[in-house]
């Protein structure tokens, strides 16, 4: 029982750690520039789905690194990102189970609050530190993440099955 | 493989709220230090260099394509010898504009006296090897960092004109920032007849602003604005835009200029880093 846990619980490193490398390289790859202020926060996505489904192992201490590095990549101010994916995870972590019991459009629903108030944390930071930019970049990216995140959460789900018997739960 | 997910018999994360407040803090603090000091690099550092993988792994496959394309093409010597070439041909490029400028600089009867050991500006070739995803922040990722020498506020040019200056040097790679990000400013002068201004970009890779040229100023569109050597960052005589549009409002205290950068900003892959510092 504990064995098949440890096992249980190393595959799931593994398969985050790579859902976590495939959202970081997707936000290096260069889009054209019609797309690029619609591409979905990647990291955030993979943060939301991995806080909700398997809050004990991926919560804040992932969040802190996962905006870490992606203000690392996007050239931000340090804790920028940071912040804004603290403050997300914060909430699926804390409330991960009524999010599980939600249906598809009341989770797409929530997603698109939280990428709001994630936009709005960056657009906030921003203006406080004088670093210009754009209104499109601040609701570009929540549009993206609104059309990505029933994909991802597609596909995420099918790789990343839930198999706990209903009789323990 | 098929993940696990956690069982429900204990749904209560321990210490949620206090491992919150900690990151919070900590964050918080990253803010407030990453403008104003330099506390922060090493970490920015090392971040960058545990991607580095990741961003050459992204650049694979175009760089594999580059390569097989070249193998096809030709024999490994006419391949060396022809990037030799290429390399000393933009090199050459970079010595020419700035012969350009002198040439002005004499038929003006302007010219300084040190202006002939100002000539001899060494130049490094480098790829760039990410682009910022964010419209905005006209930034970029190049594939030389501290250990090639790279420092902050070094020239990037192309074999048109200048780019843009280093943000920050990583040890692996730097983060630079071209002349079209709507928070950089560079000084230039015309080349036609040496007025002084700045040239700001507004966040479009085919425009500068000009913002401060009065409404009695002499500029003709067409003008060639290069830079001018003052602020200490970027050396003189290397062309940045050419003005492309002049609008004069007598209501208005200076004149809406607005300008075609020289420089591909856009479709560059291989950039040039000046070597020395600035010349004044």
């Amino acid at each position: 029982m504990n064995k098949n846990e440890q096992i249980n619980k190393n595959q799931n490193r593994i398969i985050a750690f790579s859902i976590f490398a495939i959202a970081m390289m997707l936000t290096i790859i260069p889009f054209p520039e019609f797309i690029t202020h619609y591409m979905p926060d990647w990291g955030l996505m993979a943060l939301i789905f991995l806080s909700i489904n398997l809050p004990k192992e991926f919560n804040l201490s992932t969040a802190f690194f996962v905006g870490l590095i992606t203000d690392v990549i996007k050239g931000t101010i340090l804790g920028q990102h940071t912040l804004s994916s603290l403050i997300i995870v914060f909430a699926t972590t804390k409330y991960h189970l009524q999010l599980r019991s939600f249906t598809k459009i009341q989770l797409l629903a929530n997603i698109l609050l939280l990428s709001i108030l994630y936009h709005f944390i960056l657009f906030w930071v921003n203006g406080v530190a004088g670093v210009s930019s754009s209104l499109e970049s601040y609701w570009a990216p929540i549009i993206g993440n609104f059309i990505a995140w029933p994909i991802i959460n597609e596909i995420l789900s099918k790789y990343f099955i839930y198999n706990t018997p209903k009789k323990e739960v | 493989m098929v993940a696990k997910k956690d069982d429900h018999s204990r749904p209560r994360i321990p210490a949620l709220t206090s491992k919150f407040l900690f990151f919070v803090i900590l964050s918080a603090f990253m803010l407030i230090n990453d403008q104003r000091n330099d506390y922060l690099s090493l970490l920015r550092n090392s971040i960058a260099i545990a991607i580095y993988p990741l961003q050459s792994l992204v650049e694979a496959p175009s760089r594999i394509s580059n390569w097989i394309e070249k193998r096809v093409v030709s024999r490994e010597m006419l391949i060396e010898e022809n990037k030799n070439l290429q390399d000393q041909e933009k090199i050459n490029l970079i010595t020419l504009q700035r012969y350009a400028s002198l040439e002005q600089e004499n038929m003006r009867l302007r010219r300084i006296l040190d202006a002939a050991d100002r000539l001899n500006h060494e130049v490094e070739i480098a790829r760039i090897i990410s682009t910022n995803s964010n419209p905005y922040r006209h930034t970029i990722t190049i594939n030389k960092g501290i250990q090639d020498g790279v420092f902050e506020g070094q020239v990037l040019l192309d074999a048109d004109g200048v780019l843009g200056q280093i943000l920050h040097s990583n040890f692996l790679t730097s983060e630079g920032i071209l002349i079209s990000d709507a928070d950089h400013a560079i000084p230039v002068q015309i080349n036609r007849n040496g007025l002084r201004t700045i040239a700001v970009g507004n966040g479009s890779f085919s425009k500068l602003n000009i913002p401060y040229i009065p409404n009695n100023a002499d500029i003709e569109i067409g003008d060639l604005f290069v830079t001018s050597g003052f602020g200490g960052k970027f050396p003189s005589g290397y062309p940045v835009a050419e003005v492309e549009s002049i609008i004069s409002d007598p209501a208005e205290q200076f004149l809406t200029v607005s300008a075609k950068p020289i420089a591909q900003l856009n479709q560059v892959r291989e950039l040039m880093l000046l070597r020395t510092a600035s010349d004044e």
